[in-house]
This record gives structure tokens, C-alpha cells and sequence, in this order.
């Protein structure tokens, strides 16, 4: 294993990827099942079939590669599921735990083959895992002794053959396939290749021409014949992939071919979009690839959508046509005449049954492909520069003062195609929070287990995406904020009751897109925050004095997010001590956004999580500070003015403060920040500029408003350590370096003074 | 050709101060030198943009092509007295453990090639300044001795990890 080679990694890595995503739907589909078992539901076949799918195929690569612990396992954990399918055991909760506990461990078994290229040094217990899921089949499947004498070690794989059918069933084609390989020479493929990217073309032509008239039968029939002979050839060599979407589409085109519907235009443009999936996967042979069509299975249920097919009575018949009809196919397709008597054999020819997840892949996969996040983020970084040298050029002084029609011309031309590759390369990164969220669905199970409680989760807007560095961000934040909804927040059933509540507490979260920031909100109905509890821990901890008794709620509730605060009777082991809001906050800064809370005492509990749709790019102000320009970002500015000596307070401890429309607001001298004057200029000489942020805001004072900009944010380098106030950095047009003020630690800054 | 390289390796690691190019600058009177192969470019001097709670010897970052990078002004960093810029200055850029760093010199000289012979260590006195710990090797060109510097140390000393621990 420890000698893996280069080439071997790379489909190590397809194979992590492939079983990461197969993993996360399982888990979606046994959360599925164990919420339908405890409502007293019939369990569907279709959620056993497709977690056994999930554990058959990664027995089978993990085989392949060489993985045996992993290999193993999962041929325990499907052997149990079989019983399972069979019926010989009715499916327990204990099941749904020890397949949620296996799903967990080769998570953290393909992180581990991630990092090391290796099975060797997993540290999970492996074996102890297996012994309790062969101890389940034991308990549940006394008919299959075989399994008994197994033993934990597992040692051969072939018994497992023997003791379960389904899996022999599986593994037939296996073999089947070896020996029509066989017989299928290079030059073969290579017919077959030629022939159907002809058949490829004529169907794309006879497509298009039906687009304008679609009624066009004898055009119909064309695409028809075509894709039949594409089918039986592909099924000839055993491609079950091409043969699979194309008989989806035959089985579409034979109904608008005997005049049962009617091909709508969308129809005919996803018959389309499967020809360049097929032409993709011919390619991939033509290459000396296998013939996959990546996202098949999402390809294979928009199809079924698009077209209204009913799959549901596909009977499981052989993959394979027989070989005549291959022929039949074949000849059909060289003489281009019609034979109903094939067609109609063809209809009844049925491709292995399509593989439907119960639950659906994000609506529906396209043509997708992975791409290294690292060149993601240097696309991004280069689309910044090009964005700087766009203004460098457009902006250039050399320029200034000339009238060159032609040069302004290009430059906008320029600036317009710099604007869409910006929007485009920022969509790319772009993800949606369904993932996320339903990660979240497993923690409240879990707690809500734990901790003997009934929650549901309500999860909203989960296709809202936001960019991948943001993701990342609220991840741990959201973690922390469901935490404290079910620790704290949701009530044991009883005492809901008594407050008349439903005994099922309820979450919600939910995301929105509100302008430029998504909204992430997170809503319990449970106690609520104590205004009292609050106030007197934050005075018991010196956060706030007598005199503040009286605060907003809103300033109350924002004491919680205060690094050591937390109200919590008991310390919990997993939330209550007190370091969770104060991350939620800083994490959330990170990324520019904001926490908002509010609270009803007793009725529950709302968390907003405002977040700018990107990081990368922020409209901002820039100002002028002796030679230093900084900005701030737009969306904060209140207002900026310039003040009259009358308005200006100053405080004991030297705090200027400026009263405006009787509100008072302490200034802030950027100059101090940097030492760069240590004349103390009246604050009537320059300009307050006004910001939203912090309790009552802040101002500061600069010397001149420059004006508005698009700002590609840079980190400063951090061999400088942390600055304080300064959160990044941009490069201007003429090239000069603006810094960005970091604004809710400047305020920290002023409070503290 | 083989041969010839591992002797070359040999030797470097059998002395700790290894011959090689040196990129030579001035810093008043005397000439110093860094390893060539930390130097990426060098670039005449420009407007460098201040940051607050900066140490003293950080002059603050400059704008390369798109890149923002740190600065430092070496004759700070000696502890030696600061002198305006002009049009003789430069910044040579370094580039050391994948941080790009710009050193702020009087004016560059030459490259040199110094053979390992006539390369010596840094002499154990006490220094009265805190210059001597940048100091890696002396080197002996005809009458004049270059101080070689040890740009690792330069960049990377515990009094800016101290610093960066603090903030």
C-alpha cells in the first residue's frame, strides 16, 4: 500500500471524491429512513437499495486498490444490509446507528487515505466495528451460519459471495465483462468510435432541423433509428453507460415518434445536451478512457423529468441486448429504412434499471467538472490583476487631458469584457449552502438524542450559494449557533409542555440572498434569552456597570457575544463554555459580516448571520490621511461631514465627541493610528466621515474624501504580523496601495481609550 | 556532469560557509553581500505605504506588479542611523521561504564570486551593536572584506517573532 505510484493517486483521489459524495447521500438517506421508522413508516426499498449501492461499490474499489480494511468493512456492513433487503430482518434503529457509524468511519478513513496515500495508521478501530456489525447479522440472520464461522477477520471475500446473493448477482457482470472484452479487438472499438460519432452528427442535424419544425415525422424517425443503433452497438460492448442514457432518450423518442406527446423544444434541447454527454464519453474511448458519462445518474433523473417518462415499471431485465439484435441494430442503422418489428423489441429492451437516489443530487448535475481549488484561487488572484491593470491602463496619466476616440473606445470595450470575466470567475466559486445545511441535520439528531429532546430541523433556501472562502468561514459558526438552539435553546419535551408548547421543538435555518449579503438565519422557538440572567452575569464578570442596567435589549443581547460570557447553568459537553458566541462573531468578521440577535424571553431565539456575497471584492470609500489613503467599505458609511467647532465635546480622558442631530459619536484621529502627525489639527479642518458600525458608531477623521472604488481585497503579508485596524489591502489604478480599515476592531480600539 | 554536482554538494555541506554569489550593496561605506540565489529582482526605489504598529526597521509595503510586499530598510535593521532616500537607493527583492521581502540599500554594488576559501566566520567579539547576528561569513576580495549576510536571520529574527507574538 505504502508504495502507491503517482498515477495510482490520482485515482485514489477520483475514488475518495466518488465515495465522499456517495457517502454524504447516505447518510442524507438513513437520516431519511430513521425519521420514517420512528413515524411508524414503511421502509422503501429504493433508501436500502441505495445505501447498499454506496457500501457494494466502495467494497468493490476500495478491492480494487487494495485497501483491505476498508474493504472488509464495508463487506460486513453490506452483507448486513442485504439481510436487510431480503427481508430476513426488519430494519432497527440499532441498523441506522451502526450504518451511520460506518458511513463516519470511511469518512474519516478517505480523509486518512487523503493525507497518507495509505490505509496503514488509521486510527479508528476498524475490526472492533466489524465485530459488532457481524454480531448484528448473527443476532438478525441465524439462517446464514456461514457468517458465523467467518469470524471479525473477513478474511476471504468470495464467502461473502456464497452467504449473499445480491452480491453474487453484482459480481456476475463482472465477469461477463472480462470475456466480451476479450473478444472486442482495438480495431473494433475503433469502428465503433467512428460509427457513432457519425451517428452522433446525423442525430445533431436531424435534432436541429426538428427544432424549427417539429413536427417533421420522418425526422423523428431518424433520431430514432439512430439512437437505437448507437444504443445496441454500445450495449454490444458493454458500455452500459452510453446504453443507458441512450435508451432513456429512445424510450422518450418512441413516444413522440407513435404520437403520444409531443417533443417540446426544452425536450429536444436536453436530447441535445445528451448528445454532447455521449459525444464526451466516446471521446474518453477514443482516448483509450473508459466510456463513463460522469453525472450520469443525475443526466439519467432529468431525463425522466424532462421527459415524463414512468420508469417506475421498468421491469429488471438483461443489460445487454442480445447480440441479433445488436445486428438487427446495426443493419437498420446501414440501411436506413424503418423495421417496426425492431423498434417495437427495442422499446421492450430494457437497460439496467436506472439508478434513482431517493434523494436528489442538487437539482439537477450538468456537464460538471472538478477543478483543483488552488486553481480556482489563482484564477481568482490573476482576474484581480487583470482587474488593477485594466484601470492602470485606462486610467494611465499619460492619457489624461487627450481626446483619442479610438483608444476610449477599446479601452471600454476593454472594461467591459474585464467586468464579465470578473463576474464569471467570481461565480465560479460559488457554492450552495445545501451541503452545509445538511450536515447540520445529523448534529441535531445527534443532540437531539443526546440530550433527550425532539427536534425538528427546517432547512430553507439551501440552494442560495455563496463563495467557497465563505463557506468555509460560517461553517464552524453555524455549529456553534444550532449548538446552542438545541443545548440551551430547545427545551426537554416536558417542559415545553407545560409552556404550552408542542412537545417537537423547532429550528429553522434558513438563507437568503438580501442585496449585496446573504442571510443565514437560524430560528428556535425555545427559551429565549434571559434579559436578567444576561445583565447580571455580564455585571458579575465586569462587563458593565450598574448604570447600564437599563440597556436596549439589542446591546443586552449582544453581551453574549463577549469571549467568556455564557449563562449556562451547567457546562455541557458540548456547549456552555462560554467560548462559543465570541468565535461565531470573530469568524464571521473575518469574512466582513455581522451577527445579529433577537430574542423573545421564553418564545425563542433568532440569529442572522450577514455575510457579504464575496470576499475578494468590496466597494469602497477612499480617503486621504496625510499620505496614507485608506478605505472603508461603502455599505458602512453613514455619512461624512465636515464639523463646526460648536459640535465637538471633549472628553476628560481626551475622547473628542461630536454630537449630530443629538446623537454623539466619538471620533476616531486615523492620523494617531499611524503617528504619522502629532500636530493636533482642529477637527474642522478635515472631514468626519461617519460609520454604521458598533453601537452607536464611529467617526473618522481624515483629510479628504478621494471617492468611490471597486476594491480587489489583498491580505497584507503576513510576515507583518497582525496590524492592528487594518484588515487588507488593494492596489489603486495608478498603483498605489490603499489600505482597508478593519472597523470593528477599530472601534474595539476607541472603546477601550 | 553528475559527478560534478555532488562534489559541489559535498563541499557545501562539509562548510557552513559556502562559497558562491553574492548580490554586493552598500550600506554607508561598506559593502555587504546576500546569497544571489535568495535575490528574485531589484528595483529602484518607490512610494512605500506605512502601516501602523510597525517595528522601527519596517518602512511598510510596496506595490510589485500587482504584489503587495513587505519592506524593510536594512540600515534600520543594523541599528544604524536613518538616511533619506534617493536616487541611488534600492530595493532588492528576496524571496525566502515563499515570503517575498523588499531590503531597502544605500545602492547595490556587484555581484561577486567568492570561493569558499576566503570566506571566514564572523569574528566572536562582543559586538557593542545587535548587528553582528545577521552576519554569516566574512569575505576576503582582494583588500576589502564583504560582510556576508545571513538573509534568513535578516528577515527572520526571534525579535520579530517576539514582535508578532505581542500584537
Amino acid at each position: 500500500m505504502s508504495n502507491i505510484l503517482n498515477d495510482d493517486k490520482e485515482i485514489l483521489i477520483d475514488f475518495i471524491n466518488e465515495s465522499n459524495e456517495a457517502l454524504e447521500k447516505t447518510e442524507l438517506v438513513l437520516l431519511g429512513l430513521e425519521e420514517n421508522l420512528s413515524a411508524g413508516g414503511e421502509v422503501d426499498e429504493n433508501d436500502i437499495n441505495t445505501i447498499f449501492r454506496t457500501f457494494h461499490s466502495i467494497k468493490g474499489s476500495a478491492g480494487f486498490i487494495g485497501l483491505v480494511g476498508m474493504n472488509h468493512l464495508t463487506h460486513e456492513a453490506e452483507t448486513l444490509l442485504d439481510n436487510i433487503r431480503k427481508g430476513k430482518t426488519n430494519l432497527q434503529k440499532t441498523h441506522i446507528d451502526i450504518f451511520l457509524e460506518v458511513s463516519d468511519t470511511l469518512m474519516m478513513m478517505m480523509n486518512h487515505l487523503h493525507e497518507n496515500f495509505s490505509e496503514e495508521g488509521f486510527p479508528g478501530d476498524i475490526d472492533e466495528l466489524k465485530q459488532r456489525i457481524i454480531k448484528l447479522i448473527e443476532e438478525t440472520a441465524p439462517v446464514a451460519p456461514k457468517d458465523k464461522s467467518r469470524g471479525g477477520a473477513g478474511k476471504k471475500t468470495k464467502s461473502s459471495a456464497k452467504s449473499s446473493g445480491k452480491t453474487k448477482e453484482e459480481e456476475k457482470p463482472a465477469v461477463t465483462d472480462s470475456m466480451v472484452d476479450a473478444l472486442i479487438s482495438p480495431e473494433l472499438v475503433k469502428q465503433f468510435v467512428v460509427d457513432a460519432s457519425e451517428l452522433l452528427d446525423g442525430m445533431e442535424q436531424d435534432l436541429l432541423a426538428l427544432e424549427k419544425a417539429p413536427d417533421t415525422m420522418e425526422l423523428i424517425e431518424s433520431v430514432f433509428r439512430n439512437m437505437h443503433s448507437l444504443k445496441g452497438n454500445a450495449g454490444f460492448f458493454n458500455y452500459s453507460d452510453i446504453s443507458q442514457v441512450c435508451h432513456q432518450a429512445e424510450t422518450f423518442l418512441d413516444m413522440v415518434r407513435s404520437g403520444n406527446v409531443q417533443a417540446e423544444s426544452n425536450q429536444i434541447s436536453l436530447i441535445l445536451q445528451v448528445l454532447d454527454f455521449l459525444r464526451i464519453a466516446i471521446e474518453n474511448l477514443d482516448n483509450g478512457k473508459p466510456p463513463v458519462i460522469s453525472g450520469k445518474i443525475g443526466l439519467l433523473d432529468l431525463m425522466t423529468d424532462v421527459f415524463a417518462l414512468d420508469t417506475t415499471e421498468e421491469p429488471e431485465t438483461n443489460e445487454t441486448p442480445s447480440k441479433e439484435e445488436v445486428k438487427r441494430a446495426a443493419e437498420e442503422n446501414n440501411e436506413q429504412k424503418p423495421e417496426v418489428k425492431a423498434v417495437k423489441d427495442a422499446t421492450q429492451v430494457k437497460s439496467k434499471p436506472v439508478a434513482k437516489p431517493s434523494v436528489k443530487p442538487h437539482s439537477s448535475m450538468s456537464d460538471v467538472i472538478r477543478v483543483d481549488v488552488e486553481k480556482l484561487n489563482k484564477l481568482m488572484n490573476l482576474v484581480g490583476e487583470i482587474v488593477i491593470s485594466e484601470s492602470m491602463v485606462s486610467h494611465n496619466p499619460d492619457l489624461r487631458g487627450l481626446e483619442l476616440e479610438s483608444v476610449e473606445k477599446s479601452i471600454s470595450y476593454l472594461q467591459k469584457n474585464v467586468r464579465e470575466l470578473q463576474e464569471l470567475a467570481t461565480a465560479m466559486r460559488m457554492i450552495p449552502l445545501n451541503g452545509l445545511f445538511s450536515k447540520m441535520k445529523r448534529l441535531i439528531r445527534d443532540l437531539a438524542t443526546k440530550n433527550g429532546k425532539k427536534i425538528d430541523l427546517i432547512i430553507n433556501g439551501g440552494e442560495t450559494e455563496v463563495d467557497r472562502s465563505v463557506l468555509e468561514h460560517i461553517s464552524d459558526p453555524l455549529v456553534h449557533i444550532l449548538r446552542n438552539s438545541a443545548d440551551h435553546g430547545i427545551e426537554v419535551p416536558e417542559a415545553r409542555k407545560k409552556r404550552g408548547k408542542t412537545e417537537t421543538g423547532r429550528i429553522e435555518l434558513s438563507a437568503k440572498q438580501v442585496g449585496g449579503e446573504i442571510w443565514i438565519v437560524v430560528e428556535d422557538d425555545g427559551n429565549g434569552l434571559n434579559r436578567e440572567k444576561i445583565l447580571n452575569k455580564a455585571l458579575e464578570k465586569g462587563l458593565i456597570t450598574e448604570n447600564d442596567m437599563d440597556m436596549p435589549d439589542e446591546k443586552v443581547w449582544n453581551l453574549i457575544f463577549q469571549p467568556g460570557f455564557s449563562t449556562a447553568d451547567q457546562v455541557s459537553d458540548i456547549s456552555g463554555r462560554g467560548v462559543g458566541m465570541d468565535v461565531v462573531v470573530r469568524n464571521v468578521e473575518k469574512i466582513r459580516g455581522r451577527v445579529e440577535v433577537d430574542s423573545m424571553d421564553g418564545k425563542g431565539t433568532r440569529v442572522n448571520l450577514r455575510i457579504p456575497l464575496t470576499t475578494a471584492i468590496v466597494d469602497g470609500m477612499l480617503m486621504r490621511v496625510e499620505e496614507t489613503i485608506y478605505a472603508i467599505p461603502t455599505l458602512d458609511i453613514k455619512e461624512s461631514l465636515q464639523v463646526g467647532d460648536q459640535h465637538v465635546v471633549d472628553l476628560m480622558d481626551g475622547q473628542e465627541v461630536i454630537k449630530i442631530r443629538e446623537q454623539l459619536i466619538p471620533i476616531l484621529r486615523l492620523h494617531e493610528l499611524h503617528e504619522l502627525s502629532f500636530k493636533a489639527k482642529p477637527l474642522s479642518e478635515g472631514i468626519v466621515v461617519v460609520t454604521e458600525k458598533g453601537p452607536q458608531g464611529i467617526g473618522f477623521l481624515v483629510d479628504e474624501i478621494l471617492g468611490q472604488q471597486q476594491l480587489v481585497i489583498k491580505p497584507l503579508p503576513g510576515y507583518l504580523g497582525n496590524i492592528r485596524g487594518v484588515s487588507g489591502c488593494a492596489v489603486l489604478g495608478n498603483g498605489e496601495i490603499c489600505l482597508i480599515l478593519d472597523l470593528s476592531n477599530l472601534i474595539k480600539m476607541v472603546e477601550v481609550k | 556532469m553528475e559527478a560534478v554536482e555532488e562534489a559541489v554538494v559535498l563541499e557545501t555541506s562539509d562548510n557552513a560557509y559556502s562559497e558562491g554569489q553574492f548580490l554586493t550593496f552598500m550600506i554607508g561605506e561598506q559593502q555587504y553581500g546576500v546569497e544571489i540565489k535568495y535575490v528574485t529582482e531589484i528595483i529602484g526605489i518607490q512610494n512605500i505605504t506605512d502601516l501602523p504598529d510597525l517595528p522601527h526597521f519596517m518602512k511598510g509595503i510596496i506595490n510589485l506588479r500587482g504584489k503587495v510586499i513587505p519592506v524593510v530598510d536594512v540600515r534600520l535593521r543594523f541599528g544604524m542611523e536613518e538616511r533619506a532616500y534617493d536616487e541611488r537607493t534600492c530595493i532588492i527583492v528576496v524571496s525566502i521561504n515563499d515570503t517575498n521581502v523588499g531590503l531597502v540599500v544605500d545602492t547595490v554594488a556587484e555581484v561577486m564570486n567568492i570561493p569558499a576559501e576566503n570566506i571566514e566566520p564572523p569574528p566572536k567579539v562582543n559586538s557593542r551593536a545587535n548587528g553582528n547576528r545577521f552576519i554569516h561569513g566574512l569575505g576576503k576580495v582582494q583588500d576589502n572584506v564583504q560582510i556576508l549576510l545571513d538573509t534568513q536571520k535578516l528577515l527572520f529574527d526571534e525579535e520579530l517573532e517576539q514582535l508578532t507574538a505581542i500584537t
